[in-house]
């Protein structure tokens, strides 16, 4: 036998029981006292008794009269009791799982009816969305053509930006000899905001022109460069503009060819470059860096 | 005994006690669980209805209770009084209603809703020992300290935990606990009259 407890903390324990309010440790130790002493089993009920009794305190209220008519016709309707049961907890077992089966049944055909309903509202949603995306797939198609050509676009002129981001290295590598010379050229009425450098490197063929504000020119009209030597001029080859009115072009001057003044004409395509047409650009300065 | 000309019972039946009309309710005599429906309707409707706070909800309750009696005999004598098989029973499904209907309206709802659909109460024959043991048990639970009252009927009317009750009042779980407990000790105590 372990060591008795105190009467006063029996008593809680038991009150504890009935209350329902035991913790795992109380709970484990009441079994204990109550296999080792059957007798607590009267005191608990007493307990449960004066708790039971509690609803005498409430008001005396009565349920309508029809009440007691109703119970009674039910136990007509279902007939007298089948077979007197004893009490076994089966009854009780069965009647809970009948009471919960109702519920959850109950509970199944309203869940349906709540997912048809949700399934119906979400197909008319969704013929909406269809319409929808139907529309605004025609729509992308067309965007997508557009984009195409957009792209095609873009290709083109990163093929052009390309193109000059090799020539202007070409440009930034001549830059970075040691000995080069720079043709500034300026521009004259009615382009006289055009300005910009032709440079060369005497020790290496080529050599680039690079301009700015000069217009660009309509399909039938061409710029050409001009070198002036002993008075007398020699073309140098042909060139357009960028439509942002710049101009980085190369041209295959040999190596050590003499530096000489330079001019722009504005020419038509479709002639020769022996007929001259109205200068355009002039040197300005001719330096060597 | 007397007629209830009130009522359409059989009548001139002879003085019966719990047992006896359990018994008859178990060989199937309906006249047993109207009997039964006289002496402790009132007791499982009133439970009811401070439990669930709904005259309708409380009636729904009253007629289960009774037919749980009627149809599946489950009272056992040896275990106590059928009238605290009846509260108790109650009780657990009025709970049970509780915790499904999710919402537990609180203290001042309860009460003003049981105030308010109160009605005064035509007993028959048995309604003097009803109406005496009901001024007992009021009587007895008047005598417990407030706070010890107040958890009490907080645990068993509305099946509120020490830890839902703590949190209400604002008070330690362990002086819940005690009051509860201290409670029904002293109650059982003031109603060893009526017990055993």
């Amino acid at each position: 036998m372990t060591e008795p407890l105190p009467p006063e903390q029996l008593e809680e324990l038991m009150a504890g029981y009935v209350l329902g309010d035991l913790s795992p440790e109380e709970a484990e130790e009441f079994r204990r006292l109550v296999a080792e002493n059957p007798d607590l089993d009267t005191e608990v009920n007493h307990l449960q008794e004066a708790l039971g009794l509690m609803p005498y305190a409430l008001p005396e209220v009565m349920p309508p009269p029809r009440l007691r008519s109703a119970i009674l016709e039910a136990t007509q309707a279902t007939g007298s009791r089948p077979t007197p049961k004893r009490s076994l907890p089966w009854s009780r077992i069965a009647a809970g799982v009948a009471v919960l089966s109702a519920l959850a049944l109950g509970l199944d055909n309203y869940n349906l009816r709540q997912d048809l309903r949700t399934a119906q509202a979400r197909m008319t949603r969704q013929q909406q969305d269809l319409s929808a995306t139907q529309a605004r797939m025609s729509k992308q198609k067309q965007d997508l053509r557009t984009a195409q050509a957009r792209v095609a676009r873009q290709q083109q002129d990163f093929r052009y930006v390309r193109a000059q981001v090799a020539q202007q290295k070409d440009v930034i590598a001549m830059l970075q000899q040691p000995r080069i010379y720079l043709v500034s050229l300026k521009g004259l009425d009615p382009v006289s905001a055009a300005s910009g450098s032709f440079v060369m490197n005497p020790s290496k063929p080529g050599a680039f022109l690079v301009l700015q504000n000069l217009p660009p020119l309509p399909a039938d009209q061409v710029y050409e460069l001009w070198s002036i030597v002993n008075g007398k001029k020699i073309a140098q080859g042909q060139f357009n503009t960028s439509p942002e009115g710049k101009v980085l072009v190369k041209f295959p001057v040999p190596a050590n060819a003499e530096v000489a003044t330079l001019e722009v004409t504005l020419e038509s395509s479709s002639t020769s470059p022996r007929s001259v047409g109205p200068t355009v650009m002039t040197t300005e300065t001719i330096a060597e860096l | 005994m007397h007629s209830d000309p009130a009522d359409d019972r059989p009548t001139d039946l002879p003085p019966q006690t719990d047992a006896e009309l359990f018994h008859a309710l178990k060989a199937g005599q309906p006249e047993a669980l109207g009997t039964l429906y006289d002496l402790y309707a009132s007791l499982v409707y009133r439970l009811a209805l401070r439990a669930l706070a709904s005259p309708q909800e409380a009636e729904d309750l009253t007629q289960e209770i009774f037919l749980i009696l009627w149809r599946q005999g489950i009272y056992n004598s040896t275990r106590g009084s059928l009238s605290s098989f009846l509260t108790t029973l109650t009780r657990s499904r009025a709970i049970d209603r509780l915790r499904s209907r999710g919402t537990n309206l609180n203290l001042t709802q309860r009460w003003s809703q049981r105030m308010s659909t109160e009605t005064p109460c035509p007993t028959p024959l048995e309604a003097a020992s009803l109406t005496q043991r009901s001024q007992q048990v009021r009587y007895a639970l008047g005598q417990l300290p407030e706070n010890q009252r107040q958890v009490l009927e907080m645990a068993y009317y509305e099946g509120l935990s020490q830890t839902e009750i703590a949190k209400q009042l604002d008070i330690p779980l362990g002086t819940v606990k005690t009051w509860t407990r201290q409670g029904l000790l002293k109650l059982k105590q003031n109603l060893q009259g009526l017990i055993g």
